[in-house]
Parts: structure tokens; C-alpha cells; sequence
């Protein structure tokens, strides 16, 4: 039986899922999937993977780095990087084979730290909408490959390129993208056919690009976007982009992890160095909005360093920082329900959730875990060594079965439904 | 038993370690020890400061406060094939502090201000943010806090920064003191010959 606060829940998601693209079957079409909430659509996966693990189905080198893949219709776009020639490159490829269909280039130098790529790119029927290393946001055909257009974030709005380079996955609607620039703006909408800009935030504040991505949200009753800020979170207009609210409340060096929305009301944001986790409520008195804290996890008691926890049935779903890495289901007052302690860890790998399992990479290893999602406790229902490591901090997607994830030199397709 | 080790072999190995900076005075120390001694040295995969796993506690300071040796024996080295070079180095600044205009922080960690930082490569006028920096230890300076240790673990450090006992200012106790009050048994003696190896070759955890 659904309460009123459930309607309200079930219509705020609602409301975000009408912001953005329809995706296409399964596609997986940017960072976090087509609802940005890193849960697949995907059914009829297995719940048991065969004695040598799920099958491979293709593996191409790439060059070292976390950059990983959108699936729409049948292709997988990623961020790669030529060495040699000092290109950043956009390739798109069959999920059916993992072959070259084009690639994009563009001169682009890059010092090696903490390797090289990172980010996926927002795919949809027409375009690919990648942000590249220096802050360059690129449209091309989504066909050909072809550039659209292109703007530079540090040209046109004074953007300054983060330590460790962009982290930032570009949002996308049916018709706009949602970007944040710091300098000149906190964030933009620019039109995804012409680059065009239909609104811009503010920057009074002198908010600085984090590596975290902007966030749909319905809080109040209104559609904003959210952005995670070494200052703290805070919730833009999606109309108009007009700040609603911002919440005061340092973080350090880096953001990488994005703030969510786990209801109606509150909002989470993690992160790393020492940074913990904070979770703010935010109330709507007419047209005003107002943040206060919910509670506030100091370092050493729970943060994420560089994933977004997946909100699912009340709880939260991360791997902490805490002894190399435990995958955590979180309550909403920021309690620690179970962990994976004395069964695994994960050091900072990804995860994701799909057909009621999360599929969670240990970051060292390779070795990847079947979770059962809803679970009273960590319930492990498969584990396979599906790549060698290292560093397999790059997210997954899926679609159509098929499970694209990588490590630092290797990208891979794997079969999850058999 | 190891295997016996001659003095050519003994010199090789002192090259080699030479050229990773870890050891500073003490390799040549080391050789004139006798083969067959042991000596004190912190086991990376021991010491709370460097073992993977124990995150947010405060550096454990037992190297600096127990040693007999005025200024400890034990001090931070920094393997610079394993430095990421960042900008923003958390073993460099207290990333606590508030920061500045281009987002560095403001304070220093090291409360002896023996870490010191230049400008290394190419430099990105376009991308300053991500130019390169040499951080060197003054050993001088250093007494083994553990704090910068503990900062540079991974994976947000590279674990580039560890501890180390220098040779030539340990007191070679029979008893050391830093070995009875160390809670992770991490000071630990070796083999001169297994002391020259380049720490990297020592797994990180237990």
C-alpha cells in the first residue's frame, strides 16, 4: 500500500525520469545510465554465474585510465588516449564484437597522474556529447563521429581544469545538456544541437569545477539540478537556472562522488580526503528553499572517495573507504545497516545495480561479485575473476545482456545473461 | 638460510638502492657492516602509517617519541619512482586547510616543514593545476612523525612515502626501544643483505 509520502517519492522520480532523453530499449546512455541513478532496466540476468565465470565476449586495449562506456543501440562509446601522438580520442564501437566503427580525435596534452582518461560520455540517437580532459565540451554525429560543435569551458566561461584533469560526465536532457563550468557560471544549459546556451548560473560565490557531475533531482516539488562543490551542495532551477539553495560545508582538495537526492528532501554528498559525508535537508517555504544539516559524518566514520552511492528501497548502496574498501548499505540517518566485513572488500572499485543484484568490482583485483539487492545482509551470490586489475575503478554499463566494464589497461565485454 | 653474498654482489646492490634515494648516508654505512648482521628496519606492511587499510586514525608518532637517537633514527623517505607529482599532494599540504584563489591549501603538513616541493617537466601555462612537482624529504629536518606517511598511503596517495631507520644514526640497540613500544611489531630485524634490497620489492600488506 502506498502512503502519501510514497506517492510523493514515486512522483518525484517521476518527474526527473521526464527530464531526460527515453532511452532506447536497455541503452545505458551516460554516466550512471539513462535515469542517472547507476540501476539498469535489464532483466532476466543471471543469478548464477557458470564454474570459469561469465563469458567474454570481446576485450580491447586501452590506453591506462578509468575513462568507461554509454551503450545506445547496439554501440559503446569511450574516451580513450594516444600516447604517442598526443590525441584524446572519442571511439565508438560494436557491443556485438568490440570492433572499431570510428574514432575521434583531437590534439590534446595530457601529463600521466593517476593515469590518463576518465569520464564517460551522454549518448543519444543523434549526438555524443563527451567533456574532455581540459575542460572541452565536444558534440559530434553520433554516425560518424563528425564534431558538431565544440566550446571550451576555460575560453568562454574562465573555467579553471581541475588537479588530476575533468571528472565531470556531462547531464543530459532531450534537448539540452546540463554542464558545470565554474569561473563566470556555476552551471550552464546549452542547447545539445548548437552548443547554444539557454541559461546560465551565477557565480557570486566563485564556485571552482569539482570532478563530480551534475544530478537531476525533484526537491520541494520543483525540478533542479544538483552539484557537488569543494564549498559544499547546492540545487539549481532547472527552468532557469537560478540558484535555490546552497549549503555551506567544506570538502577537501577533490569532489569526485556526486550528490544525490535520496528523497523528497534530502540530499547526500560524499567524498574523499578526509572530507566524510554530509546529509542536508532542504525545505521549500513558497518560492524559497532553505538547506540544514541532517547529520554530518566525520573522516573515519563514512564516506565514498570517488563513487555516488545507488539509492534503492529506503537505503543506501556504496563501497566505503573504511578497511580497503566495504561494500555498506547506509540508512538514511547515515548508519551502517551491513557490510561486506570479513567477506570482501573492494578498495575503490564500482558498482552498479540491475534485475534486483549489484554487480561490484573489487578495484584491486578484478574479481567482480554478485550482491543480492534488498538483502537483510550481504548476501554474495557469485563472484568471477573477470579482469587481472589494477586500478578497476572505471563504472560499468550494461545493456542487452551485455556488461562493459574495464581496468586500467583493458576494456572488456562480458555476458550477464547467458 | 640465504644465500651467500659476495662484496661485488653486496656493491651492486648498494648501486641500485643508491639510485632510489631511500637510503641516503646509511648504504655505505651498511657495507662496512659485517655480512651476517641484522639491523633494525619499519616493515611497510606493519606500520599503521603505511599498511593498507587503517584510514583516518592519526599518524602513530612512536618512531619520533621512543627512539634513543636525539632526532630518531627512523625518518620519511620518498620513493620517487612511485611519486604521482601532484599539485595537490596530500602528503604536502594539510588538505584540511582552507585553500586558495586556485584552490591549493593554505598550510603545510609537516610540522617541521621538512618536505619540500619544485617544479619538475614541461609547464602547462593553459593547465597549471596539473604541473609536476619533485618533493624531497630534508632529512635533516625530518623525525619520523609518520605524518606524511600516513597521508601518502593509497589509493589517493601512491604510498610513494614510507619509514625508514637510516643506518648511519641507528644506535643498533639490542633492545630497540621503538621495537618494544611499536603495537604492530613493524620495527624488525633483517639481514644487511635483505636490508639493501629497494623497499618497493616489500609487499604493502600482511
Amino acid at each position: 500500500m502506498y502512503t502519501r509520502r510514497g506517492w510523493i517519492i514515486g512522483a518525484g522520480a517521476a518527474g526527473v525520469a521526464s527530464l531526460l532523453p527515453a532511452a532506447q530499449g536497455s541503452d545505458w546512455t551516460q554516466f550512471r545510465g539513462p535515469d542517472r541513478n547507476n540501476i539498469s532496466k535489464e532483466t532476466g540476468l543471471l543469478r548464477k554465474w557458470p564454474a570459469a565465470g561469465p563469458k567474454v565476449l570481446w576485450s580491447v586495449p586501452v590506453t591506462q585510465g578509468y575513462a568507461a562506456a554509454a551503450i545506445v543501440g547496439g554501440r559503446v562509446y569511450h574516451h580513450d588516449y594516444d600516447e604517442a601522438k598526443s590525441e584524446w580520442c572519442v571511439n565508438c564501437r560494436s557491443l556485438a564484437d568490440g570492433k572499431l566503427i570510428w574514432q575521434f580525435r583531437e590534439a590534446r596534452e595530457v601529463r600521466p597522474n593517476h593515469a590518463i582518461t576518465r569520464t564517460i560520455p551522454a549518448v543519444d540517437s543523434r549526438f555524443v556529447c563527451s567533456l574532455d580532459p581540459k575542460a572541452v565540451l565536444h558534440c559530434l554525429d553520433v554516425k560518424t563521429g563528425k564534431q558538431i560543435w565544440r566550446k571550451s569551458l576555460v575560453t568562454e566561461y574562465k573555467a579553471t581544469i581541475p588537479s588530476w584533469y575533468n571528472g565531470q560526465c556531462p547531464l543530459q536532457e532531450a534537448d539540452r545538456l546540463i554542464i558545470a563550468t565554474g569561473g563566470a557560471a556555476i552551471m550552464v544549459a546549452l542547447d545539445k544541437a548548437t552548443g547554444k546556451e539557454l541559461w546560465r548560473t551565477p557565480n557570486p560565490g566563485q564556485y571552482m569545477l569539482s570532478h563530480s557531475s551534475v544530478m537531476p533531482a525533484v526537491l520541494g516539488g520543483v525540478r533542479q539540478y544538483l552539484y557537488g562543490t569543494l564549498k559544499g551542495p547546492l540545487g539549481v532551477s532547472a527552468k532557469d537556472g537560478k540558484l535555490l539553495w546552497e549549503f555551506g560545508r567544506k570538502f577537501n582538495v577533490a569532489v569526485a562522488p556526486s550528490p544525490i537526492a535520496v528523497d523528497e528532501e534530502r540530499v547526500f554528498m560524499t567524498a574523499s580526503y578526509d572530507a566524510g559525508s554530509v546529509m542536508v535537508r532542504v525545505r521549500r517555504t513558497g518560492e524559497a528553499f532553505k538547506a540544514e544539516a541532517v547529520f554530518d559524518l566525520k573522516n573515519n566514520e563514512w564516506n565514498s572517495e570517488v563513487h555516488t552511492p545507488i539509492v534503492h528501497k529506503g537505503h543506501m548502496f556504496a563501497v566505503g573507504k573504511k578497511k580497503r574498501g566495504l561494500f555498506t548499505c547506509l540508512s538514511f540517518d547515515g548508519k551502517e545497516v551491513w557490510t561486506s566485513e570479513g567477506k570482501a572488500s573492494f578498495g575503490l572499485g564500482s558498482f552498479m545495480m540491475a534485475d534486483g543484484m549489484f554487480f561490484v568490482l573489487d578495484g584491486d583485483t578484478g574479481k567482480l561479485r554478485l550482491i543480492e539487492a534488498g538483502a537483510a545482509r550481504y548476501n554474495e551470490l557469485g563472484s568471477a575473476q573477470v579482469l587481472a586489475g589494477q586500478e578497476v575503478w572505471a563504472p560499468m554499463a550494461l545493456s542487452d545482456g551485455k556488461l562493459v566494464l574495464r581496468d586500467l589497461t583493458k576494456m572488456i565485454c562480458i555476458d550477464v545473461r547467458g | 638460510m640465504s644465500e651467500p653474498v659476495t662484496r661485488r654482489d653486496l656493491l651492486h646492490q648498494v648501486v641500485r638502492g643508491g639510485v632510489l634515494a631511500t637510503f641516503g648516508g646509511g648504504a655505505i654505512f651498511l657495507v662496512q657492516k659485517a655480512h651476517g648482521q641484522v639491523v633494525w628496519q619499519v616493515d611497510a606492511s606493519r606500520c599503521i602509517n603505511s599498511r593498507l587499510g587503517d584510514t583516518g586514525a592519526e599518524a602513530c608518532k612512536l618512531c619520533t617519541t621512543e627512539c634513543v637517537v636525539a632526532l630518531s633514527a627512523v625518518r620519511a623517505v620518498n620513493e620517487y619512482s612511485k611519486c604521482g607529482r601532484c599539485n595537490i599532494c596530500p602528503a604536502y599540504f594539510n588538505i584540511t586547510s582552507a585553500v586558495d584563489a586556485q584552490g591549493l591549501p593554505s598550510e603545510k603538513l609537516c610540522p617541521r616543514d621538512a618536505i619540500a616541493r619544485k617544479p619538475i617537466g614541461k609547464a602547462d601555462p593553459e593547465d597549471p593545476a596539473n604541473n609536476f612537482y619533485e618533493y624531497s624529504i630534508d632529512e635533516e629536518k625530518c623525525d619520523g612523525c609518520g605524518k606524511c606517511v600516513m597521508k601518502c598511503k593509497e589509493p589517493l596517495g601512491l604510498g610513494s612515502i614510507v619509514l625508514r631507520v637510516r643506518y648511519d644514526k641507528c644506535e643498533d640497540c639490542n633492545r630497540c626501544a621503538i621495537s618494544r613500544a611499536c603495537p604492530k611489531d613493524a620495527l624488525i630485524q633483517v639481514p644487511v643483505e635483505q636490508a639493501l634490497r629497494p623497499p618497493e620489492l616489500h609487499p604493502r600488506t600482511e
